[in-house]
């Protein structure tokens, strides 16, 4: 019996708990009151929020990888299409899970459809991933058949790119929060939805091989080629900050998460590194860990300095630590992801032929 | 067309926070919530020091970041140019409260006027509880709850939707200056229509160099601020080198 095969059991239970969990505490947000919650009409987008952003990037990123074969023709991904597709959808149904749960009157979303706006990113963010949700669904499906149209590999894609990109613009676009500076967002989006997609692939690859695929050390110079880039984009903002002569960017913070990538980093350059299954995973956690801090510590710097009459008796810059009931939530996303995967895993068939 | 605009003097205001109050039961405004607020500043060192009194409410600005940001037109503008919110479309999101560069925008984190829905009498069999009082009295959860608030926006708004000033859209409609106007013990608050050039808020604007909170940001804020109160003197010098 193999490791996964005994550890199988405890791994299934451990999930159904923080399901469980989670559950409660849908309860406890939909049923009772968001004042749980650590949020506040100063931190108003707190922990839900951040969890939601950290997976959908995860979401839109897979979902790239996995039309990169189609697309491009790129041979060494194709195994993979349909495993990729399938974490996309379940990351995704995972960040919809926090983001409901951050929501006041979802019986209202009704409106979306009724009453929508197209000036607001929001509006166009709502609409693309869940279009995308149906399109890396029916992929998923005649993956698993004839084979995907390109058509459908492409609309899947190009979706995906403007969700991510509007993802980021639903920051960008605030105007009271000049510390998300306008363009760099749908930058950052996009370029860590690329980072942290690789790096869930390469620390599944790590735990349980995907496929049967052999140890290859082209998953580690991905690694390495999108860490790079997320470094580059993440170093840019601590620069831009540190440049910035408004007052509100000396709370911006971001370069202990930024020194998270770096480290990963410094660890995927020697060649023997990129060889290694556990280096290789020790790596993609780092990056996975300072992707989630660095967009939990860019959502938040916008906030710390109260707007308007909203600093009246408040100390001048504030200060945010989320409570048990948001890392619930955040738990809620990750456990339903990972049993689906597990699930999935079981029942489904994840691989290309 | 009409555009309403309001003009505060703050060399009239003397920072009593009368508006604030009377928004508050005008509106049902919640705990913890104001839509008609204030910014206060202290500056200098003493004992040359200033303190500064801003009232603030929601600016009604032409182009409001919070109507374009909002997914379902909730937040969006009516008559007069006002910015309205519509509570049953809003779907919580708190985009408005992300987007608005005035922290004039509130949300309710918890069923409004929780104190007053209690159902522990403080002595059983002796007092009321809470959610007795309201009933008796004609109120709606409170007992000092406004119905006129009813006619265009719901009187006391639900858990997980947000909240802010309409410029007592409400009394407007039947001919009356928003209650914070009115309860202005010095008339520092003027209300009117910007697009007529012989209101009492054009003839001011006129007048005075007026000023609007964070006039770089183009939103085209509704509420001048105009004149300031300073009832300092000093000694008549033309300084010199030390």
């Amino acid at each position: 019996m193999s490791t996964i095969e005994k550890i199988n059991k405890p791994w299934t239970l451990l999930l159904l708990v923080g399901v469980l969990a989670g559950l409660y505490t849908a309860f406890r947000v939909l049923f009772g009151s968001h004042d749980i919650l650590a949020a506040n009409d100063n931190i108003v987008w707190t922990l839900p929020i951040g969890s939601y952003v950290f997976f959908a990037l995860i979401s839109t990123g897979m979902g790239l990888l996995g039309s990169l074969p189609k697309l491009l023709g790129i041979e060494a991904l194709k195994p993979w299409a349909r495993r990729f597709t399938f974490m996309a959808i379940i990351t995704l149904l995972g960040a919809f899970i926090s983001i409901t749960l951050d929501l006041g009157s979802i019986g209202n979303m009704i409106y979306i459809v009724f009453s929508p706006n197209p000036s607001s990113p929001i509006w166009w963010m709502g609409m693309l991933y869940s279009v995308e949700l149906v399109l890396l669904t029916a992929k998923f499906v005649t993956e698993g058949k004839a084979g995907t149209p390109p058509l459908l590999a492409g609309a899947a894609g190009a979706v995906g790119i403007a969700a991510v990109l509007v993802l980021g613009s639903v920051f960008g676009m605030a105007e009271a929060r000049p510390t998300y500076f306008g363009a760099y967002m749908p930058i950052y989006t996009l370029s860590m939805a690329l980072v942290s997609a690789w790096a869930t692939v390469t620390l599944a690859d790590a735990i349980a091989p995907l496929g049967g695929s052999e140890p290859s050390a082209a998953v580690g110079r991905v690694l390495t080629a999108t860490l790079i880039l997320g470094v580059a984009v993440a170093i840019s903002r601590v620069l831009m900050d540190l440049a910035n002569t408004q007052a509100v960017f000396d709370h911006a913070g971001g370069i202990l998460p930024t020194f998270g990538l770096v480290v990963a980093l410094l660890i995927m350059l020697p060649g023997g590194s990129k060889a290694s299954r556990v280096i290789r995973g020790a790596a993609a956690g780092i990056t996975l860990v300072s992707v989630l801090t660095l967009t939990m510590n860019i959502i938040i710097s916008g906030q710390v300095v109260p707007v308007g009459p909203r600093a009246e008796g408040l100390p001048p810059v504030l200060s945010y630590t989320p409570n048990t009931w948001e890392v619930l939530i955040f738990v809620f996303s990750l456990s339903s992801i990972l049993l689906m995967y597990h699930l999935g895993e079981r029942y489904l068939k994840l691989d290309n032929e | 067309m009409t555009t309403y605009a309001m003009v505060i003097d703050r060399q009239k205001c003397v920072g009593c926070g009368a508006c604030s109050v009377a928004c508050k039961s005008e509106n049902n405004v919640p705990d913890g919530i104001r839509w008609s607020d204030k910014i206060s500043e202290t500056s200098g060192t003493f004992p040359n020091v200033r303190f500064d009194y801003t009232p603030t409410l929601c600016n009604h600005c032409e182009d409001a970041p919070c109507v374009r940001g909002c997914p379902t037109q909730a937040m969006h503008k009516a008559e007069g140019g006002i910015t309205m919110h519509d509570p049953d479309k809003c779907i919580g999101c708190k985009a408005c409260m992300m987007n608005c560069p005035y922290g004039v925008i509130s949300y309710n984190w918890t069923d409004p006027f929780k104190d007053w829905r209690g159902k522990t009498a403080l002595i059983e069999g002796c007092t009321t509880a809470p959610d007795e009082v309201a009933p008796k009295v004609g109120g709606d959860v409170i007992p000092y709850y406004n119905p006129e608030r009813d006619a265009t926006l719901d009187g006391i708004r639900p858990r997980g939707v947000v909240e802010k000033c309409t410029f007592c859209d409400h009394r407007i409609k039947v001919g009356k200056l928003p209650r914070c106007v009115d309860a202005c013990p010095s008339d520092a608050r003027v209300f009117g229509d910007l697009d007529d050039p012989k209101s009492a808020v054009s003839m001011l604007l006129g007048k005075y160099q007026p000023t609007r909170l964070k006039e770089h940001l183009g939103t085209g804020p509704k509420i001048y601020y105009i004149r300031s109160f300073n009832p300092g003197t000093y000694i008549q010098t033309k300084g010199g080198l030390s």
